[in-house]
């Protein structure tokens, strides 16, 4: 009995200085994982593989996914990065921070263009952010209006309100007007083919993943490139940052440093990006 | 029952000594009281009775992986039972949006139109395959499609010397072949005229005596007796497989509804997440993503 009591008592002693302890579970890991923008994608993929080369032991797991689920997975815990495009947080997810009580940090990193494309048979070259509003708007339906032949314009857009090039599109070309119910909606990487298949369609992409099976057309008449996007020449531009919830694990800290600085600053080209992830 | 009324003095004690702090301690001793260690000394008491059982479902592909956890998980927590078993990524999908199983084990990532804010996916591996060629053939890389054409038996010469290929394939219930159809043939079966190798080293040593031969082995069959070929210009590594840039990979999945704190499912995939899990997880063939 008495060596029952000791039994009883070193558990007690055990678990009372397990209690009391800070739990430090989270920051043993030498993992990060990183979720979310596309858009951002290859240029992360080239960070996480120098970081891994450069730092033996560590590991950076990298998925896409979209900005959606770069800001779910960071609040539910399963990423420690979100890579995400656009400034708006959807409201459910919104919800779940201030539930559960938590602050999203966002680091901007890199500023990319979305760039106006049509089928490469299109003779236009260049439109105005006032013509691709009203292109978009509906209130011009003939490429006959803006130089083009007397045909109608097949307007093709983003279905995904979260992805960047439609945050981009709705507050740099539309500034709050909604897209014409009679334009074609598909997801986000799916708008090049749509153009590419349709002489007589718009469409928009990200200038990092502009294909040669469409033609770009300037905006005002200059052309999206990573200058003309870094000087404030080119327009229509939104802001990928990298997010995160405060505590940051030491190893995600890390990582997030390096992508801030010089490597980021090296790889954001890769996404045909201007890189300012110096400007916090 | 003595030890039972000592620990209760000694409890009793201390929660008047410190009056200051004292709806706070009781918390943390009705933690104590019910930690599984003070619990199988002195019963159950009116601690809360834990769900003994996870139930878990999904990819056929996953099975392998998640009854290598189960067996363990089992063994460091008797009494507690984990059920597997397989079927399809999708259909556990369901199952687990609809409350009918703990966790769906998939072995790919959500598309967007699968995506629930109360949806948690725990991602416990990356598993990758790799394209093996004689170490005599000149080709060095292959596009994924050009890949599938050839298992498929619609690209049949090796460009450049224009030699038949000769497709060595594995056994029908090999997991690596499962792996290879779903990732590389979006599902589809390799071609019939496939000469069949029983094994990942019988298939390196089809492959290595047959200077136009091609096939497939998991991460841990690759051997230096064959060239392995970069896919769409990217070498397999454990780097590239965790970064997604190479293209023969998929996740291994855990996908639970909410991500309650407590209870056997979320312990188990913690374990499956940890390094314990994560060591079983290596040593079957993946790569370990904690």
């Amino acid at each position: 009995m008495a060596s029952n009591s000791a039994r009883i008592g070193a558990v007690f002693l055990g678990a009372l200085i397990a209690a009391f302890s800070p739990v430090a579970q989270a920051d043993d890991t030498k993992s990060v994982h990183v979720r979310g923008s596309t858009i951002f994608l290859p240029a992360m993929q080239v960070l996480a593989e120098r970081y891994m080369a450069e730092h033996p032991g560590s590991r950076i797991v990298v998925l896409g996914g979209g900005t959606w689920w770069g800001v779910k997975t960071i609040l539910d815990g399963s990423a420690e990065i979100g890579m995400v495009s656009g400034e708006t947080v959807p409201d459910e997810l919104a919800e779940v921070a201030e539930d559960e009580n938590l602050s999203l940090h966002r680091a901007p990193l890199a500023r990319f263009g979305v760039v106006p494309i049509v089928h490469p048979s299109n003779p236009v070259a260049t439109l105005t952010v006032a013509q691709l509003h009203d292109i978009y708007a509906g209130h011009i339906a003939n490429w006959k209006e803006v130089g083009g032949p007397d045909k109608p314009i097949h307007v093709v857009a983003s279905e995904d309100a979260m992805a960047g090039i439609f945050q981009v599109w709705a507050s740099r070309i539309m500034a709050g007007t909604v897209v014409t119910p009679v334009a074609k909606t598909v997801a986000a990487t799916q708008i090049d083919a749509a153009v590419a298949a349709d002489p007589l369609a718009i469409g928009y992409n990200a200038l990092g993943r502009m294909v040669p099976s469409v033609k770009p057309l300037k905006v005002g008449g200059v052309a999206a490139g990573e200058d003309s996007i870094a000087d404030g020449r080119y327009m229509v531009v939104g802001d990928l940052a990298l997010a995160y919830l405060e505590p940051l694990a030491p190893a995600a800290k890390a990582f997030l440093d390096y992508c801030l600085g010089e490597a980021g600053k090296a790889e954001t080209g890769r996404i045909r990006a201007a890189y300012i992830g110096d400007r916090r | 029952m003595k030890a039972r009324s000592l620990l209760l003095a000694v409890l009793a004690l201390w929660l008047t000594a410190r009056p200051a702090g004292a709806a706070e301690l009781r918390y943390i001793l009705q933690d104590l009281r019910c930690l599984p260690l003070t619990r199988s000394v002195m019963g159950n008491g009116d601690c809360p009775v834990e769900q003994n059982s996870v139930v878990i479902a999904g990819s056929t592909a996953m099975v392998f992986y998640t009854r290598l956890l189960a067996t363990e998980f089992e063994k460091r927590n008797p009494g507690v039972k984990v059920e597997v078993s397989g079927g399809s990524s999708i259909a556990g999908l369901i199952a687990v949006d609809r409350g009918a199983i703990d966790l769906a084990a998939i072995s790919r990532d959500l598309s967007p139109k699968e995506y629930r804010t109360e949806l948690k996916v725990t991602m416990i591996g990356r598993d990758g395959l790799v394209a093996v060629v004689n170490k005599a053939n000149p080709l060095s890389d292959l596009s994924k499609d050009q890949l599938r054409a050839i298992f498929l038996g619609q690209m049949t010469a090796w460009p450049g010397s224009g030699h038949a290929i000769h497709v060595v394939s594995r056994n029908p219930e090999s997991s690596t072949l499962q792996s290879f159809e779903e990732i590389v043939l979006g599902g589809d079966k390799v071609a019939e005229a496939a000469r069949v190798a029983k094994g990942s080293e019988a298939l390196v040593a089809a492959v290595s005596g047959d200077e136009d031969a091609i096939g497939f082995v998991g991460l841990h069959g690759l051997s230096p007796d064959v060239k392995a070929l970069t896919i769409d210009g990217v070498a397999v590594s454990d780097a590239t497989i965790l970064s997604s840039r190479y293209p023969l990979l998929r996740s291994l999945n855990l996908v639970e509804w909410g991500g309650e704190a407590a209870g056997a499912k979320r312990r188990f995939v913690d374990f499956a997440a940890g390094p314990d899990g994560q060591a079983l997880i290596e040593k079957a063939g993946a790569v370990r993503v904690e």
